[in-house]
């Protein structure tokens, strides 16, 4: 066989067996990934709003993958953002009956290791604790500017869903 | 019948640990030796992720060597490669999702680990499948090597800690678990590491001053100057 023809039919078929093989692979670990995923989500939830009752509600808001209550008025928006990773930060934004930011919390983030662990310290994300308006400024980490970016616009996205939220169920 | 001279399945095993190690000899996939070793734990993770990555990637490669027709192997062994890396992602992630978070991008980007490659086309597609995957443990044991002792070296005095455990208390330099500690430490550990295999600096730059000049020059189609 000459190898014009040789060559791609054997390079598709090596792509081809390698992609049947990760289908396989996905299916076979993608509930335990579900799980992983979800023991995560709780555990997160648990160490910044504390032990209790999360639901999530069935709202959709744009920009937001999921909004979960606590049952003490705190609404708490899941939001996946990018970093130096295109949708490699995963967050929680809680704001409270107030309108104000309560805690922000990184459930997972793909950043390299000294980004993620400079973003996640009390200094940085403390600073968006009682923010109200989504348009005020933030101090980025020096080294870690596009993290850093991702989280802030995490938050004001949280924001402005609360408040599109709030448009559509006054009494909540 | 045999080849007389070729290597014994024990030299293939052991020479990437110490004597050929890719790092730290080799000088090769120095993006993770610095960027993940910080801690330990996660330095050991990876070691071992790569390792795993090196052995599936060198098995598949020596098996399908006579298949793939030298116009198209890079194109095809970076699709095994990244198949066992989506792989290793896959099982880290449900199975070690703490550890999968700390690695973080640095996961993804064992595709492109040079040492990988490198072992594909200098060894595994020219070599039967068990020297293949000897040569696939040595280098991963010797990567992980490298790795963990850069790591020690940088936790143990720059955090105070060994894998999480309390080691010098409140005495350490904060300095090398930043990135100027990075390179200080695997200067360190490179200059050591020299010392004791007798490695003295090339006499003459060219493809024969090079670490891997020997393994390379006894495959065929390699090193020849």
């Amino acid at each position: 066989m000459p190898d014009t023809i040789k060559a791609p039919l054997i390079l598709t078929t090596v792509c081809a067996v390698v992609c049947a093989l990760l289908a396989l692979a996905n299916e076979l670990t993608a509930d335990r990934i579900a799980a992983a995923e979800e023991a995560q989500l709780r555990t997160s939830l648990t160490a910044a709003f504390g032990e209790g009752e999360y639901t999530a509600l069935p709202e959709h808001c744009d920009g937001i993958d999921q909004i979960i209550s606590n049952g003490n008025g705190t609404l708490i928006f899941e939001i996946t953002a990018s970093g130096y990773e295109k949708n490699g930060q995963h967050l929680l934004v809680g704001i409270d009956s107030d309108g104000a930011v309560s805690a922000v919390c990184i459930v997972s983030i793909k950043d390299s290791p000294t980004q993620a662990a400079a973003v996640q310290s009390d200094g940085f994300l403390g600073q968006f604790t009682g923010r109200t308006d989504p348009n005020t400024g933030y101090d980025a980490v020096s080294g870690a500017t596009r993290s850093s970016a991702g989280i802030a616009d995490a938050v004001g996205r949280a924001l402005h869903a609360y408040q599109e939220y709030k448009e559509l169920k006054p009494d909540a | 019948m045999p080849d007389s001279k070729q290597p014994t399945l024990w030299h293939e095993f052991h020479k990437g640990i110490l004597r050929e190690n890719p790092n730290l000899i080799g000088l090769l996939g120095m993006c993770p030796v610095l960027a993940i070793t910080q801690e330990a734990k996660n330095a050991l993770g990876m070691g071992l992720a790569t390792t795993f990555v090196l052995i599936g990637s060198n098995f598949v490669i020596s098996l399908l060597r006579r298949l793939i027709p030298p116009s198209v192997k890079l194109p095809a062994y970076i699709v095994i490669i990244a198949g066992f890396v989506t792989l290793t992602e896959f099982l880290l992630h449900g199975f070690r999702p703490e550890l999968y978070s700390a690695l973080g991008t640095f996961l993804s980007l064992i595709t492109v680990n040079c040492i990988i490659l490198g072992r594909a086309e200098v060894f595994a597609s020219k070599n039967n499948v068990l020297r293949s995957v000897l040569d696939g443990i040595g280098m991963g044991l010797g990567f992980t090597l490298a790795l963990l002792l850069v790591s020690s070296f940088r936790e143990i005095l720059g955090a105070g800690t060994w894998f999480g455990l309390s080691v010098t208390g409140e005495y350490h330099i904060p300095v090398l678990t930043l990135a100027p500690g990075g390179f200080f430490a695997l200067g360190c550990v490179i200059a050591v590491i020299h010392r004791l295999v007798h490695k003295e600096p090339p006499q003459n730059i060219g493809c024969r001053s090079c670490p891997l000049a020997d393994s390379c020059a006894a495959s065929k189609g390699g090193c020849s100057q």
